[in-house]
């Protein structure tokens, strides 16, 4: 499954979500694309929950 | 009466409107922070630039959604009043970490061992060699008298220097005399 998600990149740095994304590498494929994840996982309900977390994981490292 | 901060709720996922003019972006990802063990977040600007707080729930935790959104509101209030109060200090912090710094200079433990006895042996020693030197070196021819004279100079210069010079003003004393006589 793939599913893709519009991120307002004036909130989200750029260098933060390549980072994120190499971080993430090793639990799924994530590409950055137009301001746009596309995360490939086996159900809807899993991508969401990867993109979830990734969320998250990019929110800390803003503020860390 | 306007709210300035809307709430949307479905399920175990709710939406919150905040006042970028109010709270700024850095204070509203800095309260998302302190959360991120209770929801998730995700955020993005409407058309108006305030930013739309998609807020949802991680499963098992015991907390309703709504009781969420107001510990968050809570926490935005806490971080902006922080974020000002860290603003404002900020020249007061710098002054104090700076005096502390320098104070911290100015301690024995960075001069003390110029002065310690250890060192004081090794100067004498140094002293003591170079004297050695001198007087074994069979170069060196010293003119006692020329010592001499250098000598009776320096006292004559500080005899001179020791002198009190009395500039007596003979008109004004007797003034002070006739004065003094009334």
């Amino acid at each position: 499954m793939i599913q893709n998600y519009k991120i307002d990149t004036s909130i989200y740095n750029e260098n933060i979500i390549i980072q994120a994304i190499e971080d993430f590498k090793e639990i799924t494929r994530i590409t950055f694309v137009n301001n746009q994840f596309e995360i490939i996982w086996e159900s809807v309900e899993e991508i969401e929950e990867v993109f979830n977390e990734l969320m998250n994981y990019i929110v800390s490292l803003i503020n860390e | 009466m306007e709210a300035f901060l809307n709430e949307t709720q479905e399920k175990n996922k709710g939406e919150l409107l905040v006042d970028t003019k109010i709270f700024s972006k850095d204070i509203i990802l800095k309260a998302a922070y302190n959360f991120l063990d209770r929801a998730y977040f995700f955020f993005k600007l409407n058309k108006d630039q305030n930013m739309l707080v998609q807020i949802t729930l991680k499963q098992g935790k015991e907390m309703s959604l709504k009781l969420l959104s107001k510990e968050f509101y809570d926490e935005l209030l806490s971080v902006y009043l922080r974020d000002k109060l860290e603003k404002e200090n900020k020249t007061i912090r710098e002054t104090i970490i700076g005096a502390a710094i320098n104070n911290s200079l100015d301690k024995g433990w960075f001069t003390a061992k110029q002065n310690t006895e250890e060192n004081q042996i090794d100067f004498d020693k140094d002293i003591d060699d170079i004297l050695k030197e001198i007087e074994n070196d069979p170069d060196l021819k010293i003119d006692e008298s020329e010592i001499e004279n250098i000598l009776k100079e320096i006292e004559a210069e500080s005899l001179q220097e020791k002198k009190p010079i009395l500039n007596i003003n003979k008109e004004g004393l007797e003034q002070a005399k006739q004065q003094f006589n009334k």
